[in-house]
């Protein structure tokens, strides 16, 4: 686990763009690519955030959707943990590196823990939502 | 000294009766929430004629312009300030709930919600300032409806106010060594502008905002107020059956300033003047341990006094009350450690010879609010023989806090703290096994007494000084030893243990350390037959992870200990688990990448 750059994400997003990327309905042909997490995020002001992805196979690369964030992962067969701190706000959370983009939809991301600016944690993640789509 | 009160300590009261209170306060019509005043906190103190019970203790906020606003406050409302006694005289802003002044009340009165001190934390200006001259005017001022004389000739007043015994120039200059040189003028007699009921509130208490407007009033065209510290006001009344004393800020002769300040019922004596001034120089009250105000015979800041030269005269104030004015050199105050042991001779608090210690103040408890003072009464002076209960070591227990601090220790409880059992003389020994405190009187010497105090006591706790080291998060447990103390009961004295842990009376120490630091207390063991102390230390320490560890556990790769993981827990949000919060705090902490 190491936090990981945005420098790396751009290098995995002009490949995408090289392999002519994909139009999100997973319906695109088989090979590596870059799926998006996105959140729907019910409270304001969230600094940290764990979520576990999973899927048909293990990730390859996490990158944060927000360059100043900062992202901590650790796998375990085909599920991913992974903390995010920075600003977790609503919309693009993480940008996921799998080895095949055609079965996106095969992919989920559940939110497990929060914390606010004070570091005391949500006690309910039940209103928090993750989407997981093909493309950046 | 004449004394009675029938009413209750306002701070007692409001303690007694708070729930009846609030719920009056609630449905009284007019009062305003959240009302803010500023000005000068002046306490009074009251004076009762012929009943010894608690007296009042009033705090008054006065304005500029000399206009009182009565304050209702608790303990807890000035404590984070001193108490009461620091608060004297400073300037200060109150926010509450008011209830204006009618309906009974004579002036406003706030119950206190938030004080904020104006001026920068110091003491007040009671106790820093009574060195040097400090001239009074002592007016006598008549009610219009009252007999036409004074309660005495004002020659009589005078020869109270003299430099001649029992004058309150010798009395104050004898009970300072010289230090303050107060004297007084008597001028008058004045006629006040209004009847004597005039100045009563409902309540049937004095309206002394009131009396001195009008007092000074009458006299502002025959005095200077500016060549004056303090005003003394005698009138030919016994008012609320009570004499007052303290300070008051007023507007007048072209000065705002504050004033030392005495209400003087028709019936006081020279005891009663030498009390009330005694309260304008900012001394509170001191009693015996009964909830009454003047048993004390110690003290003429409680029932001190005999007759003689044709009045009541008062006794010297004790040590704890000198050492508030400044009247006690350091160099001849001993303040005996929370651990120690010392034997030194005290001399008399009455005219002390110079040699010798004048008074021992012994630290209790956790805070510096609270400790014994020590002090030698021999016939001397203003002491004299009948004056004061007899020749003995006095001990008091003072806590700052309280509206009356300083209370004569009198073990046999018999609710008489002038006979034998607060005489401590040659041979007896006072222990405080609570507090680890003890007292021997070794022998009476020429001036005083030589005495040992110890706060060690005869138990030797063989634990090291330093004991073991704790760490943040892991349970600890350590236990304490002393020699001849099986049945020993543990508790600490002083200091504080770490966040976490606690002692239980077996003297195991035990818990999890919660905060890194090095902690000192001191521990005190007492058993049927004595006690015994010890300084220790516990340093407690917070584990040394490494971030691939901390983040690989919070992702469920189960790598630290439980012992760490509660580290976690409690350096961060202490939720009693590990969580992501925890994680991102701890990042923070070792400005490791937490994201912006």
């Amino acid at each position: 686990m190491k936090p990981i750059s945005r420098a790396a994400l751009l290098v995995a997003a002009a490949l995408l763009s090289a392999c002519g990327g994909g139009d999100g309905t997973g319906s695109a042909a088989p090979g590596p690519g870059v799926l998006t997490v996105t959140l729907d995020n019910p409270n304001a002001g969230d600094r940290a955030l764990v979520l576990t992805l999973s899927g048909p196979a293990a990730v390859t690369d996490v990158q944060p959707a927000v360059a100043t964030n900062v992202v901590y992962t650790r796998t375990q067969g085909t599920t991913t943990r992974v903390a995010v701190f920075g600003t977790i706000a609503d919309g693009a959370l993480l940008q996921v590196s799998v080895p095949d983009a055609g079965r996106a939809g095969e992919y989920s991301a559940t939110v497990q823990e929060a914390a606010d600016a004070g570091n005391a944690a949500r006690g309910s993640v039940s209103g928090y939502s993750a989407t997981v789509k093909r493309g950046s | 000294m004449p004394r009675i009160s029938i009413s209750r300590s306002r701070f007692r009261a409001a303690l007694a009766l708070a729930a009846a209170a609030l719920a009056a306060w609630a449905a009284m019509p007019g009062s305003v929430p959240g009302e803010t005043r500023t000005g000068t906190l002046n306490v009074v103190w009251q004076t009762r004629g012929t009943e010894n019970a608690l007296a009042a203790v009033n705090l008054f906020l006065v304005d500029a312009r000399g206009d009182a606003t009565e304050l209702d406050a608790t303990h807890a409302d000035l404590e984070p300030f001193g108490g009461m006694l620091r608060l004297n005289g400073r300037r200060v802003s109150v926010t509450g709930d008011l209830a204006p002044a009618g309906a009974g009340r004579a002036v406003p009165r706030l119950r206190v919600h938030a004080i904020q001190p104006l001026d920068g934390p110091r003491l007040s200006v009671s106790y820093v300032n009574q060195h040097g001259p400090r001239t009074y005017v002592t007016l006598l001022c008549r009610f219009p409806n009252m007999a036409a004389a004074d309660p005495h000739p004002a020659s009589v007043y005078e020869k109270w106010m003299g430099s001649a015994y029992p004058g309150l120039e010798h009395y104050w200059r004898e009970s300072s060594e010289d230090r303050v040189d107060l004297t007084t003028q008597v001028v008058g007699p004045f006629v006040l502008p209004r009847a004597s009921g005039d100045y009563m509130n409902s309540s049937g208490t004095a309206n002394l905002g009131m009396l001195i407007q009008d007092c000074t009033g009458a006299a502002d065209a025959s005095v200077d107020f500016t060549q004056y510290a303090g005003i003394n006001m005698q009138f030919n009344s016994p008012l609320d059956n009570s004499s007052w004393g303290g300070s008051w800020n007023l507007t007048i002769d072209g000065q705002t300033r504050r004033f030392a300040t005495t209400w003087m019922a028709s019936w006081a004596t020279q005891s009663t003047y030498a009390h009330e001034t005694g309260h304008s120089l900012g001394l509170p009250h001191s009693s015996g341990p009964y909830d009454a105000t003047y048993d004390s015979r110690w003290d003429v800041m409680s029932g001190g006094g005999s007759t003689d030269a044709g009045t009541r005269v008062a006794p010297h104030t004790i040590a704890f009350h000198k050492d508030l004015l400044g009247w006690i050199p350091a160099a001849r105050k001993y303040v005996l450690a929370t651990s120690g042991t010392a034997t030194l001779d005290l001399v008399r608090d009455a005219v002390p010879t110079s040699a010798g210690y004048q008074m021992v103040q012994i630290q209790t408890g956790t805070g510096t609010g609270t400790f014994y003072t020590v002090e030698a009464r021999r016939y001397a002076g203003y002491d004299a023989v009948g004056r004061i209960p007899g020749e003995a070591v006095v001990i008091h227990r003072v806590n700052l806090n309280d509206d009356v601090p300083a209370k004569v220790v009198d073990p046999d409880n018999n609710g008489n703290p002038n006979d034998a059992g607060a005489m401590w003389v040659p041979g007896e020994t006072f222990t405080d096994f609570q507090n680890g405190v003890r007292v021997r009187v070794l022998e009476a010497t020429a001036d005083g007494f030589r005495v040992e105090v110890s706060t060690e006591g005869n138990v030797t706790v063989t634990s090291d000084a330093v004991l073991a080291p704790g760490m943040m998060g892991a349970p600890y447990a350590f236990q304490l030893a002393a020699s001849n103390a099986e049945a020993g009961i543990w508790s600490v004295s002083a200091g504080q243990l770490p966040k976490g842990l606690t002692l239980v009376s077996t003297g195991r120490i035990e818990g999890t350390p919660a905060k890194a630091g090095s902690y000192a207390f001191t521990v005190l063991v007492t058993t049927p037959n004595g006690f015994g102390k010890r300084d220790v230390r516990i340093e407690v320490a917070e584990p040394q992870l490494a971030q691939d560890a901390v983040v690989n556990h919070l992702l469920g790769g189960g790598t630290l200990t439980q012992a760490q993981s509660a580290y976690l827990d409690l350096q961060g949000n202490a939720n009693g688990r590990l969580d992501v919060g925890d994680v991102r705090a701890w990042l923070l902490a070792r400005n490791l990448p937490a994201g912006q």
